[in-house]
């Protein structure tokens, strides 16, 4: 983990229009980062660039400074940025730490929110398949994924909803099985309806209708979801065949009684009705929540439940933290061990390659002995050899292993020089 | 170590399972509370078949042995049905009920000396117990789905936000409780009515003197079917229903009582 560096800026550092000029098309990552290869600047790389991040984790080639890479990631967009510390520069230990938070949703504008994960595994496979990784990499992520997974099933942080629209999306989940059968009614066409409509759009809610007292901007509002329009004098009738109806009209008085909703219910047979109403002034007298199988919401009420989830979150966060020290702890003496098994690897080939080589040497200026005779000479050698590794080996081992001493491993590379491997480059495919 | 043991055993490490997936939820642990819990199982449906075997009538003529095997049933249907309900964190509740069941058939209820009488070699014997138990197994899971529904209905309307536990949604919870429910029906109803029908035919009229137990069990039967008809008619409110199907979980409690009493 030497050479690893993290170069990057935030949603918490850089204004929006720092991050849209530098923002990358999925298109431009891959080159850019094979460029940084082809430079000298990177052995391996992945570009992690979102919305509300651009982040470079990088293996460096050695002599080389993450200012260089910072200075190649602003020329590349061919802007000059007026702060350039604005990107913060993260090393070793501190590169996995963010990983490990960043994946699992803990650095987040959202805090715990999901896609982040799916967006950090994209950016890797485009580096794997595009033969920009090298083992620390590749090893960082694998593990990154596995704390994310981790962190996600065990504190259950993404569970609560923390907006209105997921909120709603949340409760209409704890009402209804399967939302692909289930039929939506927005009553108004304004911006906060389109919010919360899209997000049971985009999970596929069954069918969609709209009604507004202007039609025209029923129809506008309905082209964009592919929904049905309704004209506005039948919305009481089409309450009938909805499941779930999201209020947000701007009518000075409710327009949603509750005689008119005691007889959709009578003829729905007392079928679950969800009504979100999101207006100020509300659409929907207060009392029809008080009606058998009618869950009515309002945007205080959603409100409220959005900030539990904001709570329950914040307290799963910390649960989190205390989740990715350990693992980090875990990863750093794993690297410990593997960089162990190197250096001993390495010092038992050496120090056999040098007695193979002088054995040889020495029973040719011998010359004449016999086979049995050069049997002995060899066992006495590799015995002597073996009985002189075995303490130092032992020794060090019981430091790194059992005492947790890292900077024994460094002494012990600093004696023996030679035994240390060429540091090897392993791409995958 | 005795096969009432062994069960007994795997009972109460497939309930420690089940409540620790209620806790930190890793599907791991649900898989290793089922297996722990079919592993019982298999050891008590030996146990049963031996006792069966050996005694020539189900294990099933005292309040332990009555115990344990409603405990079987309701772990029966649980496993058959997993594979539609696909419901996992109904085994957070369920196994700690199931043990306890069977805990109490091992240890809790006093056990006195099975006098053999000449109805527990008849098949009416047998039929009158499987069909009970299993009528009883199948309104327990429904009592179950009923609780849930009820849960998740006050949460909802009070707007209390979702339930920490990832319990089935209100329009699956009112399904599972009346599928349940009826599909249960015709089990108890044959179940008590075999055993009054056998004492009416081998005893007489005036040899039939309905106690604790048959009024328990006719009292569950009207509230069960009450639920029942309410989800046919879709004139009774879901919750309502819900409300009638604990009612008549209750009532089936007192059957057992009534056991105990008589």
């Amino acid at each position: 983990m030497n050479n690893l560096v993290l170069v990057g800026l935030n949603h918490k550092q850089a204004p929006v229009e720092v991050r849209e000029r530098l923002a990358f098309g999925e298109e431009e990552k891959l080159p850019l980062l094979a460029g940084l290869k082809e430079k000298g600047l990177l052995d391996g790389g992945v570009l992690l660039a979102t919305c509300n991040r651009v982040e470079l984790y990088a293996d460096l080639c050695e002599g080389r400074s993450p200012q260089e890479l910072i200075s190649a990631i602003i020329a590349s967009r061919d802007f000059a940025l007026e702060q350039p510390d604005l990107f913060y520069v993260k090393r070793q230990k501190d590169v996995v730490a963010h990983a490990f938070r960043v994946a699992a949703g803990l650095d987040s504008m959202v805090l715990g929110e999901p896609q982040i994960l799916g967006q950090v595994k994209d950016a890797y496979f485009l580096a794997r398949d595009g033969a920009v990784i090298t083992t620390p990499l590749n090893l960082l992520f694998q593990k990154t994924f596995h704390v994310a997974k981790r962190v996600r099933t065990e504190t259950g942080i993404g569970e609560r909803p923390v907006t209105i629209s997921y909120a709603a999306y949340n409760l209409a989940r704890s009402i209804f099985q399967d939302l692909s059968s289930k039929r939506i009614l927005l009553l108004g066409a304004g911006e906060m309806s389109r919010i919360v409509a899209t997000h049971f759009v985009e999970s596929g809610v069954g069918e969609v209708r709209v009604a507004n007292r202007t039609r025209e901007h029923a129809a506008e509002f309905a082209r964009s979801f592919g929904a049905q329009v309704v004209p506005w004098e039948e919305f009481p009738k089409a309450l009938i065949q909805s499941d779930i109806v999201v209020a947000s009209t701007g009518a000075p008085k409710p327009v949603i009684l509750r005689p008119m909703v005691e007889t959709v219910m009578k003829i729905r047979r007392w079928a679950s009705l969800f009504i979100i109403d999101i207006a100020v002034p509300r659409d929907v007298e207060e009392d029809v929540g008080k009606l058998d199988g009618v869950y009515l919401y309002d945007i205080d009420d959603l409100q409220q439940v959005a900030d539990e989830g904001l709570a329950e979150r914040q307290k799963k966060a910390v649960e989190a933290e205390a989740m990715i020290e350990s693992e980090l702890d875990l990863y750093s003496r794993f690297l410990e061990h593997q960089s162990l098994s190197e250096v001993i690897g390495g010092l038992v080939a050496w120090v056999s390659q040098v007695q193979d080589d002088e054995l040889e040497e020495a029973l040719r200026k011998l010359g004449g002995l016999t086979p049995k005779q050069q049997e002995v000479v060899r066992n006495t050698v590799r015995r002597v050899v073996q009985k002189v590794l075995h303490p130092p080996i032992t020794h060090i081992k019981r430091l790194v292993l059992e005492e947790d001493s890292t900077s024994a491993l460094g002494v012990f590379k600093e004696l023996f020089p030679s035994a240390q491997k060429e540091p090897e480059e392993e791409e995958e495919g | 170590m005795s096969l009432v043991n062994l069960t007994l055993f795997f009972y109460v490490a497939a309930m420690a399972f089940a409540l620790m997936f209620g806790g930190v939820r890793k599907t791991v642990l649900f898989w290793i509370s089922i297996a722990l819990a079919t592993i019982g199982f298999a050891a008590q449906t030996i146990y049963l078949a031996y006792g069966w075997g050996a005694e020539g009538y189900p294990p099933a003529a005292n309040l332990n042995e009555l115990f344990r095997i409603t405990a079987w049933a309701i772990l029966a249907l649980y496993l058959a049905l997993y594979p539609a309900t696909r419901s996992r964190i109904l085994v957070f509740f369920l196994m700690p009920f199931v043990t306890l069941v069977y805990f109490g058939g091992c240890f809790i209820v006093p056990d006195p000396p099975v006098q053999s009488k000449p109805y527990y070699f008849t098949a009416w014997f047998a039929v009158h117990i499987l069909l009970l138990v299993f009528g009883m197994a199948f309104f327990f899971l429904s009592f179950l789905y009923a609780a849930i529904f009820i849960m998740q209905d006050h949460s909802l309307r009070y707007h209390h936000g979702p339930s920490p536990l990832p319990i089935p949604s209100l329009e699956e919870a009112e399904r599972w409780s009346s599928r349940l429910l009826l599909l249960g029906y015709p089990f108890f109803t044959l179940g008590i009515f075999s055993s009054a029908l056998y004492g009416i035919l081998h005893g007489g009229k005036s040899n039939y003197h309905p106690g604790l137990i048959e009024s328990a069990s006719i009292l569950a039967w009207i509230v069960l079917g009450a639920a029942i008809y309410g989800w046919f008619s879709a004139r009774v409110h879901p919750r309502r229903r819900a409300w009638l199907v604990v009612a008549g979980a209750a009532f089936s409690v007192l059957i057992i009582l009534g056991i105990v009493w008589h």
